[in-house]
């Protein structure tokens, strides 16, 4: 059984508060980091893989503090970090040997993982070509499998879905839900039906504080009665855009359907509709930058 | 020693083009009416020009943005930088012991004379190296580091022409001696230095905490 535990964790960068008090215990599953953009999801993240060291507060592993642990931690760990890069001169799959070396594999153990995992994201074909001829996506399978390489029991993906198509992006859905077993997954995206899809559990961080977490249902069942539709005459959406939190909008013949966010019924003839996880970010993010919602910045 | 074969095989194939070319090309000018002095410092330009071959390697995880995968894995960044910096320095001292062998051969110099005006300025080349990879963590570092070492050539260059200074006379080798000791204890610093550096994401990058 894993358990991962923040316990009080702080993290200042001189005088700002990237990471605010966060305490919670993590076990097997899979956990999505929701939150926008400077909301301190990627320094949370970079503590968790013991590459920043918290201000204040402790991370432990099973009940031992993860950087006395050290070697045998980053043993367990697999980690794609938001923004990367690679040696451009190395292939597909030298570049996967070359993180096994890292990982502490030896060639042999690192080429047969290599070969599996090239064909899990489907870069088997490329596997001899130069990382420098890859597009985005190519690249972003190659992250998400050399964090996979020593079979890690935790696993942190920053964005890991960001530069992938919608195929690529449902076969990386699929993939983390294979790997879930028995693993504690923590990733976080932009992408709101992203994490809506994937995670057990949603972790939802405003200003470096973890301010609420909960399944789907669970969190938004805390904004029911705070979604509304209503039709209204296609002239009047400027006015509304500006008045309320629309998070859609649709043209029907010569009405307009708006999607409300909103605390207060914004007009008599509007109606509650059941809220959405999208609908649940706008509620507490729409004062934050407008990023986020169904792609990355 | 499995980053041996991490290590492209032309940053080791241009390493020795560096010691056949010194190499040649001092044979050639030992056919001229040079003085030996001449012909030592012209030599010792391999010692920044061997650091040049494989800086671009020791700096690549800053300019590939390849450190925060590095400093997550089992083995971290600092074993890393040391490994890889312990293989360049051991080719690089063969490459030196080389030529210094030759030259010893050639011009009938003693071998640990010649030794220390090729080790000097390879040791002057590895600090300044060492200290700006420990202070300037942008993935700029290592043009920085040609810059510098182009600056070392450049010096060497100048020496090369002025043979007649009194740094070449026998009675400076005991400056030289104590360079050679001043420079071994900088390096030590400067390899400490790397360690701290290559800890944490914030050292790496200096972030202000």
């Amino acid at each position: 059984m894993l358990e991962l535990t923040l316990n009080k964790v702080n993290k200042h960068f001189s005088t700002k508060k990237a990471v605010n008090g966060i305490s919670i215990r993590l076990n097997s599953g899979v956990y999505g980091l929701l939150g926008a953009n400077g909301a301190g999801k990627t320094t949370l993240m970079r503590m968790i893989c013991g590459i920043l060291n918290p201000t204040s507060g402790t991370i432990q592993m099973n009940g031992q503090e993860i950087d006395r642990m050290g070697e045998r931690y980053r043993d367990l760990l697999g980690y794609l970090p938001q923004d990367f890069g690679y040696y451009p001169d190395f292939s597909a799959e030298e570049f996967l040997w070359y993180v096994g070396s890292l990982k502490g594999l030896t060639l042999r153990a690192s080429k047969g993982k290599a070969r599996e995992l090239l064909r899990t994201v489907a870069l088997e074909e490329v596997a001899r070509k130069k990382i420098r001829t890859f597009s985005g996506g190519m690249k972003q399978r190659l992250g998400i499998a050399q964090a996979m390489l020593n079979d890690p029991r935790v696993l942190v993906l920053d964005e890991p879905t960001a530069g992938l198509d919608p195929k690529e992006r449902v076969r990386f859905r699929n993939l983390i839900a294979d790997l879930a077993r028995d693993k504690i997954v923590i990733l976080s995206t932009h992408i709101v039906s992203d994490v809506e899809y994937i995670a057990d559990q949603i972790l939802v961080m405003k200003q470096g504080g973890l301010l609420m977490t909960g399944t789907v249902e669970q969190l938004t069942a805390t904004i029911e009665g705070c979604v509304w539709s209503c039709h209204i005459p296609p002239r009047e959406v400027e006015v509304w855009n500006a008045r309320y939190c629309v998070s859609n909008l649709r043209h029907e013949g010569d009405r307009v359907e708006l999607r409300i966010v909103s605390t207060d019924k914004p007009a008599d003839q509007a109606a509650a509709v059941p809220p959405t996880l999208e609908d649940f970010y706008l509620y507490h993010f729409q004062d934050e930058p407008a990023v986020g919602i169904g792609e990355k910045k | 020693m499995a980053q041996l074969r991490f290590i492209s095989w032309k940053v080791w194939a241009v390493q020795l083009l560096i010691v056949l070319g010194m190499g040649l090309l001092l044979h050639n000018s030992l056919q001229q009416s040079n003085r030996n002095v001449q012909l030592v410092m012209l030599t010792s330009t391999a010692a920044p020009l061997l650091v040049i071959a494989g800086i671009q390697t020791l700096t690549r995880s800053l300019s590939c943005h390849m450190l925060e995968i590095e400093l997550s894995t089992r083995h971290i960044l600092e074993k890393l930088t040391l490994v890889r910096m312990s293989l360049f320095g051991i080719a690089d001292l063969i490459g030196l012991t080389l030529l210094a062998v030759i030259m010893s051969a050639w011009m009938q110099m003693e071998i640990a004379v010649v030794l220390l005006y090729l080790l000097v300025p390879f040791n002057l080349t590895c600090i300044g190296c060492l200290w700006l990879l420990n202070r300037v963590r942008t993935p700029n570092c290592g043009y920085y580091c040609l810059f510098y070492c182009g600056l070392l050539v450049m010096i060497q260059m100048i020496l090369m022409f002025h043979p007649s200074l009194w740094l070449f006379e026998s009675s400076a080798i005991g400056v030289w001696q104590a360079l050679l000791i001043l420079t071994v204890i900088g390096i030590a610093f400067e390899v400490l230095d790397v360690r701290k550096t290559c800890r944490t994401l914030e050292t790496a990058f200096r972030i202000q905490v």
